[in-house]
């Protein structure tokens, strides 16, 4: 469904180029968790922008090829792009207590989607908004759907931002560390919502993270990066209990310490 | 029994805040009465603004008696002798023989009430051939009183509407500069720089003098207006432009992006609503700029003319010095200027020091 091959992204800087992202490819079949694992600054948040086309103006996509529905994402039309976001392929942040507006209640940024995306009336993207906190897992969305983003718990938060993700009925979910700032508990709740949705809703994720615990749980395959590169990549069995490369062990010795 | 209170809202303590502060909420209230009175003028003023009697020609102000030879009476005004002095000016003196009770819901000058009502009933008035002028005449008859209250609704509302041109267009060019940068920053700043560079009154005159002198006075209202808002912009666009600079880098307008909300619509929804607090207060303090234009430009006889009133033009009276000596009653718009301004800026103060956290005054 999604195929990136050979993406390469660079950025400027006093006339030195550094590669960011540097001849990645990688798969994302239907209905399927592709976990992109790395450390920080292994361009893996780069690579996850870089399918939404909402890069900085600082950084350049040199070449490469990102086919979504069999169309090249790099040669698509603003018009287009913005036609997928949110509608085709969404987004889940890191942080959500910065990715929704504060001046706005969770109700109106879910609802959002279904504006720009939908011919709903208010009424019926009301209603709309209600199933989809009730989706996620919500409790009592009568109250969080009139609620300002301050004043709701992470978990819930994170909640509200894969409710605003999944509302326009998107066939991929690009998750950013999700569940990087959730404690262990609500870690595994979050992870067994994105389980659950892939199958009700038949979604793909891609799921970006640097936590090989999540990824062991949750991703049926995995692309590891470092430092721009793609360094191993295969099902998760394979790769959790049969690291190869240095880098990959590496990171599963953390993950046992 | 839920006993606890719903904590206030940011604006519910702003406004808290407001209410504490006396100068403000007394410059509110002024400005309530003045806009209030400017609305009704038709039915407060027992004259309509062109009503004159050359006979009442700088009349003093007519004193309104409550007592009538020690007894309590009814209110009611003398009538007024005049004669010319050996210099040929008028004198005037109340006419102890000559007395008019002051009517309440008198009939006099035809009107429309908000220009839909017809009406002859004025509040106030008193019988013909008596004239009652409070405030005193100008030098043409016409009672001061009336005509500050028509003036008031020419120089207080071109500031609200000059605002409500200038703020869309500042909020939006700001808008977009800031939004997208480069290239198109680089321009519109260009052009916000070229207003604000020039000096605001000359470039006042030079548009004034663009627009053809043959209009009516609805027309000139309304030309005033735009030209005043044309220069008006620029100063708000310069500040928008560098808050959206650094609202852009926020992490929501990514996810407004990354759900497909257009960049116009990132802009007026996402980012704006953001420099709200900012923009109301800037809105307050430039206000009285409008109206000091409106009454620059029409001192000078290039916005509104006679016989329609408005305060800058009523103040033309008042550019002669001997008439100012002999009549100074007639500064008496140029007064309610300042008070108008002074209350603008003092409700601009208090509405920075409860909206803008980084702006709190030493208490």
């Amino acid at each position: 469904m999604l195929t990136i091959k050979n993406l390469t992204i660079i950025v400027e800087e006093n006339a030195t180029t550094k590669k960011i992202v540097d001849n990645v490819s990688l798969s994302v079949p239907p209905e399927t968790i592709v976990a992109l694992v790395g450390g920080s600054g292994s361009g893996k948040t780069t690579t996850g922008l870089a399918i939404l086309r909402l890069l900085s103006p600082a950084l350049k996509i040199e070449r490469g090829e990102i086919i979504f529905e069999n169309q090249d994402l790099l040669k698509s039309s603003e018009e287009h792009l913005r036609q997928l976001r949110g509608k085709k392929i969404s987004m889940v942040f890191q942080e959500p207590l910065n990715a929704f507006n504060p001046l706005f209640t969770i109700g109106y940024q879910i609802g959002e989607v279904l504006i720009y995306h939908t011919t709903m009336s208010l009424g019926e993207r009301g209603k709309k908004v209600l199933e989809l906190l009730d989706i996620v897992g919500i409790p009592d969305p009568l109250r969080i759907v009139n609620s300002y983003p301050h004043q709701l718990s992470g978990g819930l938060r994170q909640r509200a931002m894969i409710a605003q993700a999944i509302a326009g009925n998107p066939s991929l979910i690009i998750a950013d560390e999700p569940t990087s700032n959730l404690d262990v508990t609500l870690q595994s709740h979050i992870l067994e919502l994105f389980r659950k949705l892939r199958q009700e809703l038949e979604l793909s994720i891609l799921l970006i993270t640097h936590d090989l615990g999540v990824v062991s749980h949750l991703a049926d395959e995995v692309t590891v990066l470092n430092q721009g590169q793609v360094v191993e990549s295969g099902k998760t069995k394979s790769i959790v209990t049969q690291p190869r490369h240095p880098y990959t062990k590496e990171l599963m010795e953390t993950l046992k310490g | 029994m839920n006993k606890i209170s719903k904590p206030l809202s940011e604006f519910q303590l702003a406004m808290k805040n407001f209410k504490r502060n006396h100068p403000a909420m007394l410059a509110l209230i002024v400005l309530i009465i003045l806009y209030a009175s400017a609305l009704f003028a038709d039915f407060l003023s027992p004259y309509s603004y062109s009503n004159e009697d050359r006979e009442y020609s700088s009349c003093p102000p007519i004193r309104i008696h409550v007592f009538d030879h020690g007894r309590l009476g009814g209110p009611f005004i003398y009538g007024m002798k005049t004669w010319f002095d050996e210099n040929h000016r008028r004198i005037y003196e109340p006419d102890k023989d000559k007395k008019y009770p002051i009517r309440f819901f008198i009939k006099g000058d035809k009107y429309q009430l908000f220009g839909l009502i017809p009406s002859d009933v004025h509040l106030w008035g008193v019988e013909e051939p008596g004239r009652i002028h409070v405030w005193g005449a100008d030098t043409r008859g016409r009672d001061l009183f009336s005509r500050l209250l028509y003036g008031g609704r020419i120089s207080l509302s071109i500031g609200l509407l000059g605002v409500m041109i200038a703020f869309p267009i500042g909020l939006l060019v700001g808008g977009i500069a800031g939004y997208c940068g480069g290239k198109v920053d680089d321009i519109l700043m260009r052009i916000c720089e070229m207003m604000m560079m020039a000096p605001g009154f000359y470039i006042l005159l030079a548009l004034r003098a663009v627009v053809p002198s043959n209009l009516n006075s609805i027309q000139v209202y309304f030309s005033i207006i735009v030209i005043l808002a044309f220069i008006g912009w620029a100063g708000l666009a310069r500040v928008i432009r560098g808050m959206c600079l650094s609202l852009k880098q926020r992490e929501f307008v990514l996810a407004a992006k990354a759900i497909g909300v257009s960049d116009l619509m990132i802009i007026v929804k996402h980012i704006l609503p953001h420099t709200i607090s900012y923009s109301i207060i800037a809105v307050m303090l430039s206000i009285p700029g409008y109206i000091l234009g409106e009454s620059a430009l029409s001192l000078l006889g290039l916005g509104i003319v006679d016989p329609y009133a408005s305060w800058g033009n009523m103040l033309v009276d008042a550019m002669s010095v001997v008439r100012v000596k002999f009549a100074p009653w007639i500064l008496l718009p140029g007064l309610f200027i300042l008070i108008t301004v002074i209350c603008f800026n003092l409700i601009g103060d208090a509405l920075r020091d409860c909206l803008d956290p980084l702006y709190k005054s030493e208490k």
